[in-house]
């Protein structure tokens, strides 16, 4: 079949019993950076989001007296603002290379965690139990956005033996509900304050909430530019790079200047008129998940339809934090910073919500095609495909995809598998499209 | 006994007697999907409040088309078909909550697909502590309101105390009953007190409270039920009927204990009847043995589990759930890690489908586990 295709995909073999690393994160870092050294020099900037976050975490991993693990729907800037460091389980599953991460993910069914809890966290339990990630002094989550995730929170709490502070995440999105939240962060840095010994600076919150903020106004100006046509983004993979860094590094200085570069290249595209490698042709809204442990998928689809990543709806923002700088504003705006992160939004609270999101993306983006890669474990969001795909079509005639997929694990729909939906799709998207044309 | 069968016929009817007389009188029933929904409070209203149940669907067809059934538990997309086939036509309203995400969202598509008069969700905290007991206050005000509204009544102080006194009989009644488990040789099968629990939850408490009264009265003339094999616990979710009790009682078992939805958890504990009602409420829904969906209170459910161990002399417990429940499933990790402090065994997790086709595989697992306990 690859032949056929002209491109290499990679191939696992589960046959052969993968092994526990002893230095997970190293070996993670490891991968990583060997796999960005062998890009094009030019491009490597691109994964700049990935090296930052492995390497806070080794570093955190060398000295771990200060480590704080986060919910991934938790902002890290309550955590930055004490002067600890944050560390993600589940975005070192999304971090980590396919080999390496599955018999972490058997690990947790082998210890009763159930095989229909979401990869990336079970993936982090099994982490956690084989002390691949370091002991942390405090843990702290929200109950956004999911069963998932708040499962997670109770056995990684069990496990560690650690009191976790936990910020309950309303259902609405109000100015009641933000005053709830908020009111809980500044309870949290108690809890901080408490279990760490260190006293939170207010100035330091003050310059993390500020690069917060800077990184959001950044996401938005990029955000605009993805309005034009073609997208002025160099490869789909910049999308998956920014995901990484809003979901674990707002309020640090590393993510402001990737997203500047990130800023500076697309308005230098846009000005061009240029997009990516590949011609655009059909623009693609991932509205859901995004298979990662075949990233070649996206560069074929590129080549052949000519099928453009524009939009990835798990980690596209709406809200940009801003402040007086008083510490009840800086609380309440952090507050709706997390509540309104792409994941925590849609899926803790109505329907609506991701129906709304979806329709306003492919609306204002003009979306061609909308793919619902539903990750298998997500109940939250398996629930809203069809009634999203009825209001994408009846609304704006934007056809939807949806098909089973583990984001994270082949050996739910391999990446043959997954072509074997998505090229049909294309193939009819690009026939009505000509039909259009033609009137 | 003539008042276990009208129990069994409340429990597994759908609509039941209850609610087709209550209707024939005129009278509204709201339904609701969780147990920290305060029955109280539309009892109050003077509505009849009727847990939304999967009871009599047989398929999940209509359901699947919106909540897909890789990954969706069975309990609620049964629920949402009979919403979609026109059983559950005879409820005039539905209060919906954040339970777990599979039935929040079969609130929602209910809502969105089929449409009902009146509807509300409720927010139910995710922790417990003073912060959040005043929000779920508000969230109760607000719904109070809501049912003021929409079904033109006001509830005062006074109603809302009667409605509390009515529910707490009910609980003192079935912890009664759960006590008398107790008992070297129980005058009730387990799944006749389970779905004694049941029917508490469609019908009308007024009637509940006679028929338990009757209940408790028959039993004294009751012969004892025969020396079990192993006296076991249900620790997680079974759903809204005593299929799983009837399992294990197939091969010789008795569940004298549990720690379930349908079960000892929303009845343990009576709500406050000082001060302010609606705190009272707030205060002893949240306080009351928490479901797995409650963050930070592991602890909390694992004494409670020890302490029922203990008072009911349980030689096991039975690790259960239905199929694609994360926050149940996940706790079996933290169970199994405490089993050694518990001081009996505790199964590896057996888990269920609502619509029951797995009975033989799990009969298997439950006499292994029995012959497990007879073995030590």
């Amino acid at each position: 079949m690859t032949s056929k295709r002209d491109i290499i995909f990679k191939e696992f073999d589960f046959s052969k019993k993968p092994e526990l690393k002893t230095d997970l994160l190293h070996t993670i870092q490891y991968a990583i950076k060997s796999a960005i050294s062998q890009r094009d020099p030019v491009m490597q900037w691109i994964w700049q989001p990935s090296i930052n976050a492995i390497d806070d975490m080794c570093a955190a991993a060398e000295d771990p007296t200060d480590v704080v693990l986060i919910g991934f729907n938790l902002a890290p800037e309550m955590i930055y603002a004490m002067g600890l460091k944050p560390v993600c389980p589940e975005g070192l599953s999304f971090l980590c290379p396919t080999e390496y991460l599955i018999p972490y993910i058997d690990e947790s069914h082998k210890a009763f965690i159930p095989d229909h809890l979401c990869s990336f966290l079970s993936g982090s339990i099994g982490m956690a139990i084989s002390n691949a990630i370091p002991k942390p002094v405090a843990i702290v989550h929200t109950s956004q956005p999911c069963d998932n995730s708040i499962a997670q929170s109770t056995a990684l709490a069990d496990f560690y033996g650690v009191e976790p502070y936990i910020i309950d995440s309303p259902y609405y999105d109000n100015d009641e509900a933000y005053d709830y939240f908020a009111v809980q962060i500044k309870e949290g840095f108690r809890y901080l304050e408490q279990m760490t010994g260190k006293k939170l600076d207010i100035d330091r919150f003050r310059e993390v909430m500020a690069r917060s903020q800077r990184a959001h106004e950044l996401v938005h100006e990029i955000n605009e530019l993805k309005k034009r046509k073609p997208c002025p983004i160099p490869t789909g993979a910049i999308l998956r790079q920014l995901s990484i860094g809003m979901y674990g590094q707002t309020g640090s200085e590393h993510l402001v200047r990737w997203l500047e570069k990130h800023l500076e290249d697309a308005r230098e595209r846009a000005h061009k008129g240029i997009g990516g490698q590949h011609e655009e042709k059909i623009r693609t809204a991932w509205i859901y998940a995004w298979p990662s442990f075949e990233w070649t998928i996206y560069e074929w689809l590129g080549k052949k339809y000519g099928a453009i990543p524009v939009i990835f709806q798990a980690s596209e923002y709406f809200y940009t934090p801003k402040s007086s700088g008083d510490f009840d504003d800086l609380c309440r705006s952090l507050a709706i910073r997390i509540l309104s992160c792409p994941m925590g939004r849609s899926s803790r609270g109505h329907l609506d919500y991701f129906v709304r999101d979806s329709a306003y993306w492919c609306k204002e983006w003009s979306i061609d095609a909308a793919i619902f890669a539903g990750h298998l474990q997500c109940k939250a969001n398996w629930s809203v495909a069809q009634i999203t795909k009825e209001v994408l079509m009846d609304e704006l005639g934007v056809p939807m995809l949806s098909f089973v997929v583990d984001a994270l694990d082949p050996r739910v729909t391999s990446t043959e598998q997954m072509l074997g939906y998505i090229e049909p799709f294309l193939e009819m998207v690009a026939e009505n499209k000509e039909l259009e044309k033609i009137g | 006994m003539e008042v276990l069968d009208q129990l069994e016929a409340l429990a597994s009817e759908n609509p039941n007697s209850a609610a087709k007389a209550w209707k024939d009188d005129g009278k509204k029933i709201v339904g609701y999907w969780c147990s920290y929904v305060p029955q109280e409070l539309m009892h109050a209203a003077h509505v009849f409040p009727y847990r939304i149940r999967g009871t009599g669907a047989r398929s999940t067809g209509r359901a699947d088309v919106y909540m897909a059934a890789v990954c969706n538990c069975t309990y609620p997309r049964a629920a949402l078909e009979l919403a979609l086939d026109g059983t559950y036509d005879f409820i005039d309203g539905m209060v919906g909550a954040n339970e777990c995400d599979h039935g929040r969202r079969a609130y929602e598509i209910w809502v969105e697909k089929k449409g009902i008069p009146f509807h509300h969700f409720l927010f139910v905290p995710h922790k417990i502590d003073d912060s959040v007991l005043a929000e779920f206050q508000k969230e109760l005000l607000k719904f109070k309101v809501h049912l003021e509204n929409r079904f033109h009544t006001f509830i005062t102080d006074d109603a809302l105390f009667k409605s509390i006194r009515l529910y707490n009989e009910n609980r003192r009644l079935l912890k009664t009953l759960q006590e008398g488990m107790k008992k070297e040789q129980p005058l009730m099968k387990g799944s006749e007190l389970n779905t004694v629990i049941v029917a508490g939850v469609c019908t009308p408490p007024e009637q509940y409270n006679q028929l338990l009264k009757q209940l408790l009265e028959d039993l004294r003339h009751r012969k004892p039920m025969d020396r079990p094999r192993a006296r076991l616990m249900i620790y997680g979710w079974i759903g809204d009927n005593s299929g799983f009790h009837r399992l294990v009682e197939d091969v010789g078992g008795l569940v004298v204990a549990d720690n379930c939805c349908y079960g000892t958890r929303d009845f343990w504990e009576p709500v406050e009847t000082d001060g302010d009602p609606l705190k009272g409420i707030a205060r002893s829904y949240l306080y009351r043995p928490t479901c797995a969906r409650m963050m930070g209170e592991l602890n909390s459910r694992l004494a409670y589990a020890k302490n029922m161990i203990q008072e009911f002399a349980v030689d096991g417990v039975l690790i259960t759930r239905h199929q694609f429940c994360d926050i149940h499933g996940s706790e079996a990790f933290s169970l199994k890690r405490h089993e050694n402090e518990m001081g009996v065994p505790f199964s590896a997790p057996l888990i269920q489908e609502y619509l029951g086709e797995d009975a033989g595989r799990l009969k298997t697992r439950i006499e292994a586990f029995i012959e497990q306990i007879e073995s030590n």
